[in-house]
């Protein structure tokens, strides 16, 4: 970690994304306005009362931009928590029992990696009821296979060694073995992956709002927020900055620093010229 | 690798070939005869079958293939002949005798008959024919009299007969026709290809009977579902039409040299945005907590929102509608009125769900300045927006909500604009229990005139006083064209025809 | 080889099996009734039941499944609710479309990549690598739909040199048809250079701190030499990978794609036929898109265990 902040880039990563954090959080001691209300005319330009000025029914769009950070980050953060539990626990035991039930999980698995994404994402979402727990739902699911597969690669590799082999030895069970023992040693992976489906799930669901099934009017996502300023990108172009800006440097900041920790986690990456 | 590069090589050239146009994409629409005109649609139709249909996309397509027994006057929106020359009423009402036109050949060449027509009104009397089966309650019998020839009998008077009959269209006595697919009318544009998401293209019927019509000679659909997209069309020139103008660019069409707007004037716009109440339910069956709705309404906000494309007013009828019940108060927004009304009901922040659908942009904002409204003066509202299919479903099979936004196109006549918000269609889903009011509805046609318009005029008091649904304003969709185009006549109810539009050559 | 190929096979069926199931039951617990859909307002409950009868739907579910499965195996796919096509020919007619945006863009993305892949790694953590990431990002952080219209805002309104969106067909209209082609191929191929950038990237690393490479390095061989003949042949199976597995993105990302450029492909039609409820065309489309991507990856499998560099390297 204390690496992380010596780069410079992810340096300015980290402090961009607590940055965004901070602001979701703070979000009602940082704006005289609610996120829903409607303050003064619509599609305002900037002015001291409204930072960015005002969307298309008059609501101040600072105020929906901060409020927006929490949806998108909550389901961001959340939907790529349930793919990594869902992903850890079917990889491991895919990985570690094999056999019958390892190509039962792995087909199964092949079968939702064949889908379009987005189609099962809305798919869910239609069926469920587009609201921010089930786009939590809907976009976790999609990302559980690739969490599966890293897992169940890491658990492959890593089920003859003789670590593994040894605490098995000494009598620890198969969910001690997998949970205890092999799931800490294949954390790396797990971290890259987490970030970079975390960006993809702000993608996701800013991908859900344009096909008008992402979280519900008049909670504030950055993607409805982006979805509804494009059709007034000529009047009122502040607007789709602000909400592009705000999509575009929360996930290069996850992408970037992705990046930057398979460079620093991967061993080979350290060997540096 | 050496293979790759090939690739890659074919697809530089292939980039360059098509980076190197500098010419305006305009290729569209330059072919022999009348013109090509290209009406760009939010999709395509479902259907062209013109007794079940669901969309208005549906109609405005095969709005060009059939004519309707009977047509409005664009002026005075009174029926006017359509495939009926001419139609005598008996004394008592009970019979009408109706004369065909002459001449009227279908496009795969038939004559049309008497009884072609015979089985268009039995086709649009099943109960699958959803948009006219209640309008045509009161036809008996009907009686072929020869090749032009019929009589109609009656049940019960029925003044607004004719208007019905604007909805029906003729097709031939064929069963073996499936007019979904490979439609036949009497119309004047034929199907020529109708290629799924991509076009549906239709050319002149050569043998219409309407003199000198159609002036086109081809006119070509295309579905675009973004509407930012469509209009980038129109101002590329790449569509000469687009069904709807977005509002954002109403202004800058309005002052183009080059565009410009069939715009409707704010009182002929009898489309409503109706918000639906299931007052079978608490807290909404009080009177007092649906009036509270009402007067909470902030309708200049949405006016403001929608760039003017809305008609600010409470009741069913343009204020200028010469039967429209002017003693009636107008609804002006009063929040303090409202909290009033909504504490005499009793309300106790009950949770109340406002449901809209995602059809149009249009809806998301009617639909937030709503729940805004109905939030300040204390209703504990939350908004769900759902796709079309699931909100007919809720609202009109299941009949599980609690409010409901849609908008509404009713027929130009005024018995139609109670009726259709508040009678049989809407009125069903609103489970409003008063039968007298809606028996009484469908009484006025059966009166003459005079008493007719007074028992309008009481339905009305009625309305205002019960409240049984909200009209939240007038309802404006404004369709957009370049100035190349010519004899378009903007519809009350948004239907498109096409056959007396021309474009001219650039 | 032979043996490996028939347990591909094998594994294959197993994948469409549970592709087949998560299709139909998806769709069929959707809310909304199709029937509604094809009467419009106000039907009377008897009409409704009609159609729903006419339309198969009042059956159990599982009847349903097994029925449609039954036609799928006679190589029935059904027909479209709205319009009666059956939908085999209404793929037919999509496929061609949508496989044209994702080779081109594909090829695009390849084009764009690849170049700066290899920059990347011979000037690795330069500043040439971190500027080529930066801008490779841009791609992975931007949704499609938001490119897309700046795209036509800039290339359609500002400048009116391409049509913004809509597709003419190659046999009436050549030109206009390949004009039409230029942004969507453009968004999908900026989108997808991105991740084709990153997998690149990050498989030729690997490769170049390899021992065989520093081995190569230390007898002598220019780095050039290292770079574009050992590297790039190991990297080749990295890449075969990449492509077919982001062949399966692209096809989702099309989905999006096509909707806002109005361009008639496959990913529109699913669309479409979710939110009318056209049961059949879903189930065709979205089978037809899944187990094009499983077969896509099988060959993937085939052709790097054809290239396989331990076994030219032993």
């Amino acid at each position: 970690m204390k690496k992380l902040w010596k780069d410079p880039s992810s340096a300015f990563c980290l402090s961009f994304l607590l940055l965004i954090t901070l602001l979701a959080l703070l979000a009602p001691l940082l704006t005289p306005y609610r996120y829903d209300q409607i303050a003064a005319d619509p599609l305002l330009g900037a002015s001291w009362s409204h930072l960015f000025g005002t969307d298309e029914i008059g609501r101040d769009i600072f105020t929906r931009i901060v409020y927006a950070g929490q949806v998108s980050l909550l389901v961001g953060l959340c939907s790529t928590l349930i793919a990594l539990l869902f992903g850890v626990v079917l990889g491991l035991v895919s990985g570690y029992y094999g056999g019958a039930l390892d190509a039962l999980i792995s087909r199964f698995l092949d079968g939702l990696l064949a889908f379009p994404s987005i189609i099962l994402a809305l798919a869910v979402m239609a069926v469920l009821g587009p609201n921010i727990y089930n786009a939590m739902l809907a976009i976790g699911l999609v990302s559980v296979p690739i969490f599966a597969r890293i897992t169940r690669g890491s658990v492959l590799t890593m089920k003859s060694r003789e670590f593994v082999e040894a605490s098995r030895s000494m009598g620890a069970g198969d969910g001690r073995i997998m949970f205890g023992v092999i799931l800490p040693n294949s954390l790396s992976p797990l971290l890259v992956q987490f970030s970079l489906t975390f960006a993809s799930a702000v993608l996701i669901e800013a991908g859900l709002s344009f096909l008008g099934l992402g979280v519900q009017p008049p909670t504030p996502s950055w993607g409805s927020m982006l979805n509804a300023a494009k059709s007034y990108l000529t009047i009122s172009p502040l607007y789709s900055i602000v909400a592009g800006a705000a999509v575009f440097l929360t996930v290069l900041c996850l992408n970037l620093l992705g990046d930057s920790l398979r460079d620093h986690l991967d061993p080979r990456m350290n060997k540096r010229r | 690798m050496k293979r790759l590069g090939f690739v890659l090589l074919l697809f530089l050239m292939l980039v360059s070939l098509t980076a190197c146009g500098g010419e305006r994409a305009v290729e569209a629409g330059a072919d022999a005869g009348g013109g090509t005109l290209r009406v760009a649609l939010n999709s395509e139709p479902t259907t062209l079958n013109p007794y079940i249909w669901a969309a208005l996309n549906d109609r405005n397509v095969f709005l060009q293939l059939y004519n309707s027994l009977m047509e409005y006057d664009p002026q005075t929106l009174k029926p006017v002949p359509g495939l009926i020359r001419e139609a005598k009423a008996s004394e008592d009402g009970l019979t009408y005798t109706f004369t065909l036109q002459e001449g009227v050949t279908f496009h795969n060449g038939k004559p049309m008959t008497a009884d072609d027509v015979k089985a268009s009104l039995a086709k649009a009397m099943t109960p699958e024919a959803t948009r006219t089966a209640p309008l045509l309650k009161a036809i008996k019998e009907v009686k072929v009299d020869g090749d032009r020839q019929l009589t109609v009998l009656l049940n019960n008077r029925d003044s607004l007969l004719l208007d019905s009959l604007v909805e029906v269209f003729v097709t031939p006595n064929d069963p073996s026709i499936d007019h979904s697919k490979h439609p036949v009318g009497t119309g004047p544009f034929k199907l020529n290809a109708w290629v799924r998401n991509e076009k549906v293209v239709l050319e002149k019927n050569e043998a219409y009977w309407k003199q000198g019509l159609p002036k086109l000679s081809r006119l070509e659909f295309v579905p675009i579902p973004d509407a930012e997209v469509k209009t980038l069309q129109l101002l590329n020139g790449q569509v000469d039409f687009i069904d709807i103008a977005p509002i954002t660019r109403l202004g800058e069409i309005e002052k183009s040299t080059d565009y410009q707007l069939a715009r409707l004037g704010e009182e002929s716009a009898i489309q409503d945005h109706l918000m639906l109440i299931n007052n079978a339910k608490a807290p909404m069956n009080d009177r007092r907590f649906r009036k509270a709705l009402d007067y909470a309404l902030d309708r200049e906000v949405i006016k403001k929102a929608l760039f003017g494309n809305f008609v600010v007013r409470s009741g069913p009828l343009p204020d200028s509608h010469e039967t429209a019940n002017r003693d009636i108060p107008k609804t002006t927004m009063d929040k303090a009125k409202a909290r009033e009304l909504l504490k005499a009901s009793g309300y106790k922040g009950e949770p109340v769900e406002l449901l809209y659908h995602k059809i149009d942009s249009m809806y998301d904002i009617v639909a937030q300045i709503a729940e805004q409204s109905l939030k300040d003066i204390g209703v504990n509202v939350t908004l769900r927006g759902v796709e079309i299919a699931q909100f007919s479903q809720l609202v009109f099979t299941k009949k599980s909500y609690d409010l409901a936004l849609t908008g509404i196109v009713p027929k130009p006549n005024p018995v139609d604009m109670l009726n259709h918000p508040f009678g049989k269609t809407n009125g069903a889903s609103m489970q409003w229990q008063s039968k007298e009011w809606a028996a009484n509805l469908l009484r006025v046609s059966q009166l003459p005139e005079a008493e007719g318009r007074e028992l309008l005029k009481q339905l009305q008091s009625q309305l205002a006083d019960q409240m049984p649904g909200i009209i939240v304003g007038g309802l404006i969709q404004t369709p957009a064209m370049s100035r190349a185009v010519s004899g378009f006549v903007p519809n009350p109810q948004s239907k498109l025809y096409f056959e007396t539009v021309s474009v001219s050559k650039k | 080889m032979v043996p490996m190929i028939a347990r591909k096979l094998l594994e294959l069926v197993l994948v469409i099996f549970f592709v087949t199931l998560i299709v139909f039951f998806t769709f069929r617990l959707l809310p909304g009734d199709p029937a509604l859909l094809k009467l419009g307002q106000d039907p009377t409950p008897e009409a409704v039941a009609a159609i729903r009868a006419e339309m198969g739907l009042d059956r159990p579910l599982l009847s349903q499944y097994l029925h449609w499965i039954g036609d799928l195996v006679r190589g029935d796919f059904g027909a479209s609710s709205l319009d009666g096509k059956p939908v085999l020919s209404l793929l037919a007619e999509k496929v061609p479309k949508t496989l044209e945006l994702a080779v081109l863009g594909t090829l695009l993305s390849l084009f764009i990549a690849i170049p700066a892949g290899v920059l990347a790694a011979v000037y690795r953590y330069s500043w040439v690598d971190r500027l080529m990431r930066s801008v490779s990002l841009f791609g992975f952080s931007v949704p499609a739909y938001w490119l897309a219209i700046l795209l036509m805002l800039i290339f359609a309104y500002k400048v009116h040199l391409l049509p913004a969106g809509g597709y003419a067909s190659l046999a009436e209209n050549p030109w206009l048809h390949l004009k039409g082609l230029v942004l969507p191929v453009l968004t999908v191929g900026i989108i997808n250079a991105a991740q084709v950038f990153r997998f690149l990237r990050s498989g030729m690393l690997d490769i170049v701190n390899q021992d065989y490479i520093r081995t190569a390095r230390a007898k002598g061989v220019s780095e050039a030499l290292v770079i574009g003949k050992h590297v790039a042949r190991n990297t080749l199976p990295g890449l075969v990978t990449v492509v077919t597995l982001n062949f399966s993105l692209l096809l989702s990302g099309m989905v999006i794609t096509e909707q806002i450029f109005a361009w008639p492909g496959l990913g529109w039609l699913m669309i479409q036929s979710i939110l009318s409820r056209d049961y059949e065309v879903v189930q065709g489309a979205v089978l037809l898109s899944a187990v094009f991507i499983v077969v896509m990856n099988l060959v993937g499998d085939l052709i790097n265990a054809m290239l396989d560099p331990r076994i030219k390297y032993n």
